[in-house]
């Protein structure tokens, strides 16, 4: 208690308005932890904020540790790294992103999303870029190839489709691996489909309309794995008898 | 053709090809055998990190021996999007060819890999080992002599590999010893998709203990409808130093079957509904739990107690347009499914879903 008792009154001074606006919550958050990693959740709140970072996200990280009975100790370091993700992805969207669009890009870069896509995905579209960057983060996470993913996500952007049909891209893209294709080729199959105007007509056909070869070719023995290989690396003795027989 | 199978082990899905075609071969200038044309049939199976295929080679000239052949193998990975990664192939082939030129052989291979990635460029440093025996008969000698050998490989190389504009580029150079001498190669690949066709290109420069060796290959997988496909290969296959064989000019066309059988949709994680207010409906299959609920940034992580319906558990969340992290607590533990969307590491060790609820 000692603790909070010097640096609670100095943080009283400086506790900007947004944060005192959340008091309710933040109320919870000392209830919650012991009076040193309250304080020092409390300084991470206030430089966070200094820095244009949006603060509560980092209240809901600390709430939901206390609800996952994360201690004190650990649920400070994790809002000291998630606050540096945010700060990293407002840095990447420009200082007037919406707080939805900050997590959301923070998350993508935590799944896979390359730093550059998530910046030029901030420079192309205003606004709320919440969806289409959740919606790279699940192709990338299903296996699909970041350049692959933002081309499906750009071009159902480029189309103004509205924002529950791009949320349903990766259902459909889940549904064509289902079927035996490749990440790669059922994202490539969507961004088609989106491209020719078929969008809601793959979305809702389960795509039995759309046509899916199995990864590689046959592999006689000898050669590598035939899911895992490149296309362009030949088996080893594929359409002939194995070993060079002859 | 032929029946087929698709089931679940755990996350990962069991899918099955079966194969029918035709190939030719073309042995090289310095060996004195007619070319070889085969009825080729086949099949593979990829169930979660194992792999295995099985095909037979029956050529339409009597005087050429049939042949069959197959692999088992294992790829693991490391897991996660890090800028170091690890993989691991194991595989174990054999095959048969019959009269008139018995020749028999199994071999045991190892590929460790570590891979460097930098944005979309990665450097793969791979190895090689591997063990085998093979057997020949030589029916021209009377009584036919048997010539049984011992097969072993090491080497290793690095390869450099980069996308541009959705097609994947890749370099490298390897080295090997083995039985039959010292063999050196440089390589250069490219490969992509359009509209749902993959293709591959790939060339390759081999120094082998006899020659110096030029493979190359053209691939084409083309869809004809929802479970078949086209695959064309054709070029000139490189020597393999294990097996100590030589190039050869080959090429195949297979009709390719998904055996593959859909099956029923999973049920959404959750759904957004329309009215007054918007609403999430959370839908979560879980047997055998006593008490679950829902939690995450929407409740301010206070539980929302679910309710059973059927055979799932049921909760309707009133909710702002937004982003939410959330999962669920079964019996005291936190929960997320695999299938959740928006699934991403929470810091504290463990995994969120995200629910979007766009703005009005």
């Amino acid at each position: 208690m000692k603790t909070r008792r010097i640096v609670w009154p100095v943080l009283l001074l400086a506790f900007p308005a947004a944060l005192v606006a959340q008091d309710a919550r933040l109320e919870r958050i000392r209830q919650a932890y012991p009076a040193e990693a309250v304080a020092q959740i409390e300084v991470i709140l206030v430089d966070a904020q200094a820095a244009g970072v949006p603060t509560g996200p980092l209240v809901d990280k600390a709430l939901e540790g206390a609800a996952k009975g994360v201690p004190g100790d650990r649920v400070v370091a994790a809002l000291y790294a998630y606050s540096g993700r945010l700060g990293q992805s407002r840095s990447l969207m420009g200082a007037d992103r919406d707080a939805a669009s900050v997590v959301a890009g923070a998350d993508a870069l935590r799944r896979g999303v390359p730093p550059q896509t998530v910046r030029m995905m901030a420079r192309q579209h205003h606004g709320d870029i919440a969806v289409p960057l959740v919606v790279m983060g699940d192709l990338i996470q299903a296996g699909v190839p970041a350049d692959h993913a933002y081309q499906v996500v750009e071009g159902a952007l480029a189309r103004e489709h509205d924002p529950e049909e791009i949320l349903a891209i990766p259902g459909a893209v889940h549904r064509l691996m289902r079927q035996g294709q490749s990440p790669t080729q059922a994202s490539d199959m969507i961004g088609n489909a989106i491209g020719q105007g078929r969008f809601r007509e793959v979305m809702g056909g389960h795509g039995r309309a759309m046509a899916m070869p199995p990864k590689g070719a046959p592999v006689p023995p000898g050669s590598g794995p035939p899911e895992h290989g490149k296309m362009g690396e030949k088996g080893k003795g594929k359409g002939k008898p194995p070993g060079g027989g002859m | 053709m032929v029946t087929g199978l698709a089931s679940k082990a755990g996350a990962q899905e069991t899918r099955v090809y079966v194969d029918a075609g035709v190939s030719h071969a073309r042995p090289p200038a310095d060996v004195d055998i007619e070319p070889a044309t085969y009825a080729l049939v086949g099949g593979r199976i990829i169930a979660g990190p194992v792999f295995g295929s099985l095909y037979g080679g029956l050529a339409t000239d009597p005087d050429v021996a049939d042949w069959v052949g197959g692999q088992l193998g294992v790829w693991l990975q490391s897991a996660g999007t890090g800028r170091l990664g690890w993989a691991l192939t194991g595989i174990a082939s054999a095959f048969s060819l019959g009269d008139p030129t018995p020749y028999k052989a199994a071999t045991a291979k190892l590929i460790p890999e570590a891979r460097l990635s930098a944005g979309r460029s990665a450097i793969v440093l791979r190895g090689y080992g591997g063990i085998g025996r093979s057997d020949v008969t030589d029916n021209s000698l009377t009584p036919p002599a048997s010539v049984v050998s011992d097969l072993w490989m090491y080497g290793g190389g690095l390869e450099l590999s980069h996308p541009f504009g959705g097609v994947q580029f890749w370099t490298g150079v390897e080295a090997y010893g083995s039985a039959g001498g010292s063999y050196y190669t440089a390589y250069a690949g490219s490969m992509g998709s359009i509209s749902g066709m993959l293709w591959g290109l790939g060339l390759k420069l081999w120094d082998t203990p006899g020659d110096v060796e030029l493979a190359f290959n053209i691939n084409l997988a083309v869809p004809l409808g929802m479970r078949w496909s086209a695959e064309l290969s054709a070029g000139r296959s490189g020597p393999d130093p294990l097996l100590n064989s030589p190039a050869a000019v080959d090429g195949s066309l297979v009709l390719s079957w998904n055996a593959y059988s859909p099956g029923p949709e999973p049920q959404a994680l959750v759904t957004l509904s329309d009215g007054d207010a918007t609403a999430a409906m959370f839908r979560l299959e879980y047997d055998g739990a006593e008490r679950v609920s829902v939690i995450g940034d929407f409740s301010g992580w206070e539980p929302i107690a679910m309710r059973r319906e059927g055979g799932h558990w049921v909760a309707l969340v009133p909710v702002d347009p937004g982003l939410y992290h959330f999962g669920f607590m079964v019996d005291g533990e936190w929960y997320v499914p695999e299938s959740a969307p928006g699934k991403v590491i929470d810091e504290f060790g463990r995994s969120n879903a995200t629910l979007v609820v766009p703005g009005r």
